[in-house]
This record gives C-alpha cells, sequence and structure tokens, in this order.
C-alpha cells in the first residue's frame, strides 16, 4: 500500500508512528533519491553512504519541514547538497573511483566502446562545478523538467537552461578532444 | 509532447553525440535486496546513534554544591566592590604629554646652542690667527695669499685685475719705503745699468 506524502507527514507528528512513517518515506522514494546521488560518485558504496546520510539528516530534520515545497524536492534537494558535500569531501579518492569502479557495477553484456563513452562521460561530469553539475545530472539522467529543476535549486528556468546548455557543451567538447 | 521527448529533443539539439551516449546506456547494477533491507538498516543506524547521544546526555557535568543559589549574590557583591573603589579612587592628573613636534624642536634648539658656544671657546682660544679681510665677501684671505696666488696664476687674470688686487699690499709696502729724493737719485745712479736693461725688455711689449 502506498501512503501519500500528506499521510506520511501525519505519521511523522505522531511519535508512535515515526518509524512506520519512516519506512513508508523511504519506500515511496528511495529508488529515485538513491539514483540521483549514485549518478554524482559512480559507485554502490559511495552512493550507499550518501543515501544513508541523507536519510539520517531527514530523520533529524523532518519536524521542521514547513510543507513550503513538497515533499519530494526537500528530499531531492538533501540528497544533492549531500552528494555534493561528499564529492568535496572524497575528491582525489573519487578521481581514482571513477576510472576503477565505472564498468563494476554494470551489466556484463556492456560493449567496450559503450563502455568507454561512459567512463568518459563520468570523467566529463566530474569537471563540472557542483552548480552545473547538478543541473546536468538532473535534467540528463533525472530528466527533469526545468519548473520542477527551478523549485529544487531556486534558480529561474532560464538560467538553468543556461547552465545545462553550457554543461552539456562542456562535456560534448571534452569527450571529443 | 511528453517530458522525455522534449528532453531528447533539446538534447539532440545541443549535443547528437550526448543523445547517443544516453540511448545506449546500460542499466546500473545495485546489490540485490539492497532496497529491501534498506529501512531496517537505517533505522537501526538511527536507533544507535540516537542511543548514543542519550548515553552523553545523561551524564551530567560536575558543579559545586549550592553553585547556582549563590551565583547571583557573588556576582552582584564583585560589582559592589568594584563600585567602591572607583568611588574612594582620587583623580590623579597625569602630566600633559607635549606634542611631539614641539619636544624635538626644543632637542634639536638645545643641540645647536651647544654646538654654537663650542665654536665660539675655540675662536676665543686661538687669537694668533691672521686677520682676514672679509669686506669683498668672496673669500676670507690675506692680501698676501691673494698676491700669491695671482702671481702663480698671472696668466689667468688681466693686468688690471692684478693691479686692483695687489694694489693695496703695494701701498702698504710702499708707505713702508721711506726715502728723499737724494736716496733715489743716488739709487738710480748706482743701479742705472740693471734699469737701463729692464727699461728694454719690456719695451718690446
Amino acid at each position: 500500500m502506498k501512503f501519500t506524502d500528506e499521510e506520511i507527514l501525519a505519521q511523522f507528528k505522531d511519535a508512535s508512528t515515526k518509524e512506520k512513517a519512516f519506512r513508508n518515506l523511504l519506500s515511496n522514494y528511495q529508488e529515485r533519491l538513491y539514483y540521483h546521488v549514485r549518478r554524482y560518485v559512480h559507485n554502490h558504496e559511495d552512493a550507499n553512504d550518501i543515501l544513508q546520510n541523507t536519510c539520517i539528516k531527514i530523520w533529524n530534520a523532518i519536524d521542521n519541514f514547513r510543507g513550503d515545497s513538497s515533499l519530494y524536492t526537500w528530499l531531492y534537494r538533501i540528497a544533492g547538497n549531500e552528494a555534493i558535500t561528499f564529492i568535496n569531501k572524497n575528491k582525489k579518492r573519487n578521481e581514482v573511483d571513477i576510472e576503477q569502479t565505472s564498468a563494476q557495477y554494470r551489466s556484463a553484456s556492456d560493449s567496450l566502446e559503450a563502455d568507454e563513452l561512459s567512463q568518459k562521460l563520468e570523467h566529463a561530469i566530474a569537471t563540472l562545478p557542483d552548480k552545473q553539475k547538478q543541473v546536468f545530472i538532473m535534467r540528463y539522467y533525472d530528466e527533469m523538467p526545468y519548473e520542477k529543476m527551478a523549485e529544487i535549486s531556486e534558480t529561474s528556468v532560464g538560467a538553468l537552461k543556461a547552465s545545462y546548455h553550457h554543461a552539456v557543451k562542456k562535456i560534448e567538447e571534452i569527450l571529443t578532444a | 509532447m511528453s517530458n522525455k521527448t522534449d528532453i531528447l529533443n533539446e538534447l539532440k539539439e545541443i549535443s547528437p553525440l550526448l543523445l547517443q551516449i544516453k540511448e545506449n546506456e546500460k542499466s546500473l547494477l545495485i546489490p540485490p535486496d539492497y532496497f529491501l533491507q534498506l529501512a531496517d538498516n537505517l533505522l537501526g543506524e538511527i536507533k544507535s546513534e540516537s542511543d548514543l547521544l542519550a548515553s552523553i546526555k545523561k551524564e551530567k557535568t560536575a558543579v559545586p554544591e549550592n553553585y547556582f543559589d549563590t551565583f547571583g549574590d557573588t556576582i552582584i557583591s564583585k560589582i559592589k566592590e568594584q563600585e567602591t573603589i572607583i568611588e574612594r579612587g582620587k583623580i590623579i592628573e597625569l602630566p600633559k604629554q607635549e606634542h611631539k613636534i614641539f619636544t624635538l624642536f626644543k632637542r634639536v634648539a638645545l643641540a645647536a646652542s651647544i654646538v654654537g658656544a663650542v665654536i665660539f671657546v675655540k675662536q676665543v682660544q686661538q687669537p694668533g690667527l691672521p686677520a682676514n679681510d672679509c669686506e669683498d665677501g668672496i673669500a676670507c684671505l690675506t692680501q698676501d695669499e691673494i698676491y700669491q696666488y695671482m702671481n702663480a696664476n698671472a696668466q689667468d687674470f688681466e693686468v688690471q685685475q692684478i693691479q686692483e688686487a695687489v694694489k693695496p699690499a703695494l701701498e702698504k709696502q710702499e708707505t713702508k719705503i721711506e726715502m728723499n729724493e737724494k736716496e733715489i737719485e743716488r739709487y738710480i745712479q748706482e743701479n742705472n745699468n740693471i734699469i737701463e736693461a729692464e727699461d728694454a725688455s719690456t719695451d718690446i711689449f
């Protein structure tokens, strides 16, 4: 059974149902959040670390959620910020990880060429500034409409379009170099 | 047109290469049952973390007995003590600090007066020095010194200049030679040969 955001938030307000609310929230959003953070770090272990940090933050801060934005927007923002924080903390290690583990968790049927291109793409994404990286991942991988992206990043649609355009061009430049 | 189509069309316009990569992208591999266990794992971690925090909170920080009961009185008595010290204290006027430039001027003036005094004493102690004729304001040299200098460097001066320069000295010498006419005539007669020879040598010019 799926619960709505309102029901989940109501469950959180009652101490006796807080744990249940948390399980329901994860049931609704864990996969989307996982795939989002996975695009930042390229390996499962790091993605798991980020997701765990994100969920613990959500547990601790859910009482302060005022409902100004949708629940998913709020969760997504926390996850994105956690991913950026994690990358910046482990910058050097993460660069090595891209080379070593990018293909590790992909399907065994991947062709060598596709694998190489994906690895190059991950390298190129890693070179983007934080803000552009977030915009690119939201649009390219998560296929999010600009309006939703604007809500999450608290940036105008125009600025996001420009940022995405720049990011794509920069990545293409790296891939064709 | 769906959102996904919009996104793909947009990407096609900006970079066909990236669109191609996206279309060929394979799904990411995730450990089996990862999402099934995630909630349990997280709740376990949250509980252990909150237990740890709870245990830290339970440890009370040691404070002396009745510390807070007497704290207010202690502070008030300290404030009163400081106030009485201020009331009892005399106001002592500190010496005025003179302006730095004025102080410096005083020091320079003192040093200058000492140097002046030393020079004056030296002058007084050496009275034997020849008095210089400084009327021209050119140089404080004696007439003899001027005469010797011009003699040595005669070629640098015109005759008139030399005559004017040595005139006072010659006048002094002339006044010292007191001869009457008889003596002059006798001198000329005795030195007639020499004078004629000198006249002959100067006629050339």
